[in-house]
């Protein structure tokens, strides 16, 4: 399964998720699904902009994990 | 062709519908109290013979209309119900499957009360074929729309 870390980064750079949403320009909501594991796709832009906001790769935020 | 606005068409066929509720009860309320009047109805009800009695055929008759009556206004009340959910713009959820579900399955049960009223009339053989097909058609309705709401859901988690 796919597990998102963005909860790690935040914590690694000291950013709130009002902070990540207003950098990254997703709503509050939206974020708060994709930190619980909720989402069910996320866009290349999306992708970028959150690695643009926690200045890290994208095996930072995106992790596999075999059930 | 005169076309509307998608608001006004969700109004009109809201309109509709109830006015359909309202309709159907009216009739029900009436018929006894109008059968006699209408000459071809008066005509076929007291022909029904069933295990030797006419009185047992009337009342038969009866029990199977007023039968039909309900299930035409469940059928209406969901559709109404639906309505409303499509005016809101919740038309790709759960609950709207779950009506068309419901209308679907009140067609077929129309079906084989239309198939049980043969003693009533032949014609109904008819309307059992067309409330089937009707329940069908309903019953891919619904499976369309269950698979939109799993993409539409599928898209609201897409971040």
């Amino acid at each position: 399964m796919i597990v998102i870390n963005l909860d790690v980064m935040m914590a690694k750079r000291k950013i709130s998720l009002n902070e990540l949403s207003e950098r990254v320009g997703i709503t509050l909501a939206n974020l708060s699904v994709l930190k619980n594991n909720k989402a069910k796709a996320i866009r290349f832009s999306t992708l970028e902009a959150i690695c643009e906001a926690l200045d890290c790769n994208v095996e930072d935020i995106i992790e596999y994990r075999k059930d | 062709m005169l076309k509307i606005s998608t608001r006004k068409s969700v109004n009109l066929s809201i309109f509709l519908a109830v006015s359909f509720i309202v309709a159907v009860a009216v009739i029900a309320v009436a018929l006894p109290f109008v059968w006699e009047q209408t000459p071809y109805l008066s005509k076929i009800v007291n022909n029904i013979k069933l295990l030797d009695s006419y009185v047992y055929g009337k009342t038969m008759f009866f029990v199977w209309t007023y039968a039909c009556f309900l299930l035409v206004e469940g059928c209406c009340v969901f559709v109404f119900l639906l309505l409303l959910r499509v005016r809101n713009g919740l038309v790709f959820s759960e609950t709207s499957v779950a009506y068309i579900r419901m209308v679907s399955w009140l067609c077929v049960l129309l079906a084989l009360l239309s198939f049980v009223g043969m003693f009533v009339h032949p014609m109904t053989t008819v309307l059992g074929i067309a409330m089937a097909f009707l329940g069908l058609c309903l019953r891919v309705v619904k499976n369309v729309i269950e698979r939109a709401t799993e993409i539409k859901q599928e898209n609201d988690y897409t971040i």
